[in-house]
């Protein structure tokens, strides 16, 4: 009986094209334009030109997205196939950032570079505040990853991966900003989910002690179901013994000659990541893995994404992949987005964990005066970003204007 | 001034003109405002990490409103105190029997003499 009315219906669209001569080729001419709808991610070439958005970006990084604005600009008519967040995963030194850089360009996405502790260490004026280490008491002075590398037995490696995973969070909030507020894909290099992979290798080899886990896994636990699970995941595959050459290969000096990259710490990276992390997002994103020992073709990924159909997990209300993106209503997308383009403090502040009980995460009152006065005196940090007269700020006597989501 | 032989009721409520207000009381709340509008000024800056005087429009802002605030207040509060003795006064007015006017009369008339007793 359906089919009766549908070939009713595909006869009426498809008047004004050419007459169809049979039943076959009139569901045939009318197919593409009335009802298949095509909701891959298309690459430029096979676009064949750069992304065209439906609607201009909404500016986010100088205009808020609150209740009122909501109400004036809604946020899923931005969204079109190729709105997806990506995240590129893989061992250390294994090309991911050549792969992901490649990727945002072919696909005309947004590529968020790894996070390193520069963004905590680097000042807004570019100040680099390491500078300041021995002025400062012991437990309070930087350590990042070239400390890790040269010393990963040290007492501030767990606050090391901590803080790893808070830039690792802060960063997929902005992403999702961005993507929400213009409609256009993100790339990331790695992400909140996978960052327990290093804390649990860094565990299994004595680096952090049982209680900084611990703690770590109250935040990541109190924080990681505010965020959307990426859509895709691309694991770059690499044999111990090829990571390792690429590391000697890349010829970071504090990498090459860090005591950390042992074969057991990349093994249980590697079994890590492949037994827990990728076994749990598969059940949500889609997922890609490639031997990437030889390096690849990022074209050959590109086709390969392209087939993915992500609409297919729609019809079903049940199903669990894509769960997170799935808003039936508008307003929903716009809640969404001003959850991250609003509140983003608020996202953070789920980081305030009350845990007293692990001493190497605690630094004493002593020891927090010093760093306070300290810290808070160094160039361009006694007052928010773009208030500091020391470094060149002017205008402040009428300035009232701040920054959105800034860290201050 | 000579005190009144006899306390009338209408007469305590009358303004007679013979207070003046002192230099300060009707200036007190517009100033207190004013000084509360600025020191919020200062401490929003503060709160937000700015330095004291960024935003000097603000300051002169919440400055004026607390200014405003104290003015408004104080003509609030005179308003709504002739009211209640326009309202007294009428009531006495209507009910005169129920406010007679008495003899002042000075403690020495209303206390016994002590006489101690032991």
């Amino acid at each position: 009986m359906t089919a009766v009315f549908r070939v009713g219906l595909v006869r009426l669209v498809s008047r004004g094209a050419t007459a169809p001569g049979t039943l076959l080729q009139a569901q045939a001419n009318a197919l593409p334009a009335a009802f298949m709808q095509k909701c891959n991610i298309s690459g430029r070439t096979m676009r064949g030109g750069p992304r065209c958005p439906k609607v201009a970006p909404y500016p986010y990084k100088t205009k808020k997205y609150n209740v009122i604005s909501a109400f004036f600009d809604k946020t899923s008519k931005r969204f079109d196939e190729n709105s997806k967040v990506i995240c590129v995963e893989g061992p250390i030194a294994s090309g991911k950032t050549k792969f992901a850089q490649e990727l945002a360009t072919e696909l005309d996405m947004q590529y968020f570079p790894a996070v390193d502790l520069d963004l905590i260490y680097i000042n807004p004026y570019g100040y680099d505040m390491r500078k300041l280490d021995p002025q400062l008491p012991p437990s309070c002075r930087s350590y990042d990853v070239k400390d890790f590398c040269r010393d990963p037995n040290h007492e501030l490696a767990a606050l090391f991966q901590i803080r790893m995973y808070m830039l690792r969070v802060s960063q997929y909030i902005d992403a999702l900003q961005h993507i929400f507020s213009t409609g256009q894909g993100v790339v990331l290099e790695r992400s909140p989910y996978s960052d327990f992979v290093f804390m649990e290798a860094m565990f299994r080899q004595g680096y952090i002690s049982r209680g900084a886990r611990s703690v770590y896994n109250d935040l990541r636990q109190n924080t990681i179901g505010e965020l959307l699970k990426p859509h895709l995941v691309i694991y770059l595959d690499l044999p111990v013994d090829a990571v390792q050459k690429q590391i000697k290969a890349r010829n970071l000096e504090y990498e090459v000659k860090s005591k950390v990259f042992t074969e057991a710490y990349l093994r249980d990276l590697e079994a890590l990541y492949k037994q827990q992390y990728l076994k749990d997002i598969a059940g949500h994103a889609e997922l890609l893995i490639y031997d990437w020992s030889a390096g690849g073709e990022t074209e050959v990924v590109v086709e390969d994404i392209e087939r993915i159909d992500f609409l297919q997990h729609e019809s079903d209300p049940h199903n669990k992949k894509m769960l997170d993106w799935r808003f039936p209503l508008e307003s929903e997308w716009c809640e969404a987005r001003i959850k991250y383009c609003n509140e983003k403090s608020d996202l953070m502040n789920y980081f305030n964990v009350p845990r007293f009980d692990v001493p190497e995460l605690l630094r004493s009152a002593d020891d927090s005066k010093v760093w306070r006065d300290v810290w808070f005196n160094a160039p361009g940090m006694k007052y928010r970003p773009g208030y500091n007269a020391d470094v060149g700020d002017s205008g402040l006597l009428t300035k009232s204007k701040m920054g959105i989501n800034e860290v201050f | 001034m000579q005190a009144s032989p006899v306390n009338d009721p209408l007469e305590i409520l009358t303004n007679k003109g013979n207070r003046q207000p002192t230099f300060v009381s009707p200036i007190w709340n517009p100033i207190a405002g004013a000084i509360a509008g600025f020191g919020i000024a200062l401490f929003v800056n503060w709160g937000f990490r700015k330095p004291a005087f960024s935003g000097i429009q603000n300051h002169i802002a919440f400055t004026a409103i607390g200014a405003g605030l104290g003015a408004f207040i104080d003509k609030q509060r005179d308003a709504y105190l002739a009211k209640r003795d326009a309202v007294l006064r009428h009531y006495v007015e209507l009910h005169p029997d129920d406010f007679p006017k008495t003899d002042r009369k000075k403690y020495g008339e209303v206390l016994e003499s002590w006489v101690p007793v032991r």
